[in-house]
């Protein structure tokens, strides 16, 4: 079934929706969240909440063109949130290294709570991506977005760890420059 | 705002990205499997630390020569953060990697070579390193020299703040057939064929060879074994043994050079995947000899892995204490972790890993307990996470 048709049964708040979710995207969005909580059961326990966020959440959104990435945000999301909620997930200790890594791209950390809005970040984000090289761009995400770790990222990429991590460690300060040169408060 | 913030807000990336970022990507080169052959072995490094005898709740580790007993169903992570080092904090042979010979680009394979193993000098040249973080070029004029045996054109060693280390062409170059390979690295000289492993019955068992020498034999009858280039000789399915191929002459640890029963041998000591084939009964009778002629011994994990409590920090040590892991905590060890050396130091100076900070060692020698338990060899160390529900790391 194509994207479209499977956000139409959404909109008519045909519960096959869900189904047709499961079957098309299930195993990928499964991934994703293991990839995070590395826990295969916790990892469905996200898949099933996606799917109850997503029920939620369409309408008033409608994804006809991005229902993949529109259903990995939301697994993200709750995956992140279920390593920080259950700290003894020993996955919690690699979300805190890349919590690190990421506030090397802040010109100027603070514990203010974030003053820079969903709309402006990822005006901000998008306007730095654009920058990258499509390999370069595609490690960041895979690093940051996906969470991926080094190895799998080498892997993936055909490229050595020490390669990797000396991209991030550019990306990581382009960003800074960046955001900096750009004016924005974060 | 925070990295934890930041790392949230990253969902707000175009799903356009999201989308390319997931797509499978095109293999640049051969070197693929052999990044995922090294992340088995890091698999194997975590699982070989648990992988023995089981009492009740309990669970006897080797390592490093020793035997400890630790609470069964613990679960580890150390996962490795993006760090680039400063300069001041590379070893010598991380800062300067690269050296131009005669128009040739040799690398660093970052391993020492003793004296004995040297030949002629080639001369002095400038060795060059790269600082990431300054975009700085460092250069040092050192000498150069020839590896016993070994073709100058493939692998050298150069003479770096007093210790020659192993440089190796960095160019991919197809050799037409094993013969050249056999040649130009003196293989059967400078490369021993005293352990494998055999995959019998999808578990991995490992064993030692008393003489490679048949071994060798069999391969010179090989010589005229064309190159392959093919990608998809591989089968994790096939019948193979993999011997460990850990050279100083060739600057290589713990790599693997395979014989499968249909006919192919494939190695990546020369980083690039190298394949030949040599046909089916040649590599039986080295796989048939290799079983007549050896025995079982324990798995030798890639490196050993300690785990436990930082507890104190001398100039001369760091005391790690692995009571944490202990099934009776009374019975705690504490091991001496030789300061001294910069890979260890870096982590404390520059990673701020302090006392209290759950800790994972990896190591490569033995443990002296005699010596008041001196961690041999240890060339890294890193925060670690242990789940059993005593001991977290909070966010």
């Amino acid at each position: 079934m194509e994207d479209y048709e499977i956000v139409e049964l959404y909109l008519s708040r045909n519960e096959a929706a869900i189904q047709q979710t499961s079957e098309k995207f299930g195993n990928r969005l499964r991934l994703l969240a293991y990839n995070i909580v590395k826990d295969w059961q916790t990892a469905e326990e996200c898949e099933n909440d996606a799917y109850m966020q997503t029920w939620n959440l369409i309408p008033p959104h409608s994804p006809k063109s991005y229902l993949y990435a529109f259903l990995a945000r939301i697994i993200r999301h709750i995956s992140l949130n279920c390593c920080r909620e259950r700290a003894r997930l020993k996955r919690s200790a690699f979300v805190c290294e890349l919590s690190e890594e990421m506030e090397q791209c802040i010109p100027a950390p603070d514990n203010v709570e974030c003053r820079i809005d969903d709309l402006a970040f990822g005006e901000a984000i998008n306007g730095f991506l654009h920058t990258l090289t499509k390999e370069k761009r595609n490690i960041f995400i895979r690093r940051y977005w996906y969470l991926d770790s080094i190895t799998a990222i080498a892997k993936r990429f055909a490229l050595s760890e020490s390669k990797i991590k000396t991209t991030l460690f550019r990306c990581r300060n382009q960003l800074r420059k960046y955001l900096e040169k750009e004016g924005y408060v974060l | 705002m925070r990295g934890k913030d930041f790392l949230d807000k990253m969902e707000q990336i175009d799903p356009a990205y999201i989308e390319a970022a997931d797509k499978p990507a095109k293999k640049k080169n051969n070197l693929a499997k052999w990044t995922a052959i090294a992340a088995c072995l890091s698999i194997v490094l975590l699982a070989g630390f648990f992988a023995f005898r089981v009492k009740n709740d309990t669970l006897s580790v080797s390592f490093g020569g020793i035997t400890r007993d630790y609470k069964k169903d613990l679960s580890i992570t150390a996962d490795e953060a993006a760090i680039v080092w400063p300069w001041e904090y590379k070893t010598i042979s991380e800062q300067y990697t690269t050296v131009i010979v005669d128009g040739r680009k040799f690398i660093s394979r970052g391993r020492p070579i003793s004296a004995s193993l040297l030949g002629e000098t080639i001369g002095t040249y400038d060795v060059i390193g790269f600082d990431f973080l300054t975009e700085k070029e460092y250069r040092m004029v050192s000498e150069v020299r020839c590896i016993s045996h070994i073709s100058k054109n493939y692998i050298v060693a150069v003479n770096l703040g007093g210790e020659f280390y192993v440089f190796q062409y960095s160019e991919y170059e197809q050799p037409a057939n094993l013969g050249e390979v056999l040649d130009y690295y003196s293989l059967a000289q400078t490369l021993n064929f005293d352990r494998f492993t055999i995959r019998d019955n999808s578990a991995e068992k490992e064993y030692l060879l008393n003489d490679d020498q048949y071994i060798w034999d069999i391969l010179n009858t090989c010589r005229d074994a064309k190159f392959i280039e093919k990608d998809n000789v591989w089968d994790q399915n096939k019948k193979y043994i993999g011997f460990t191929a850990t050279s100083d002459a060739l600057g290589v640890y713990k790599r693997v050079f395979y014989v499968t029963s249909d006919g192919y041998i494939e190695t990546n000591i020369f980083d690039f995947r190298y394949t030949f084939e040599i046909g089916a009964d040649a590599a039986n009778q080295i796989i048939s000899y290799a079983a007549e002629n050896s025995a079982e011994c324990a798995i030798e994990p890639y490196t050993y892995s300690l785990v436990g409590t930082l507890v104190e920090i001398t100039d001369e040590f760091i005391f790690i204490d692995d009571s944490i892991l202990c099934s009776n905590q009374s019975k705690g060890m504490v091991f001496k972790i030789p300061a001294n050396d910069l890979r260890i130091r870096r982590h404390i100076d520059f990673e701020r890993i302090g006392v209290g900070d759950i800790v994972m060692v990896n190591f490569t020698g033995n443990i002296d307990v005699e010596a008041g338990n001196i961690v041999e060899g240890a060339y890294s160390l890193s925060r670690a996470a242990i789940s059993d529900g005593e001991v977290f790391v909070n966010e």
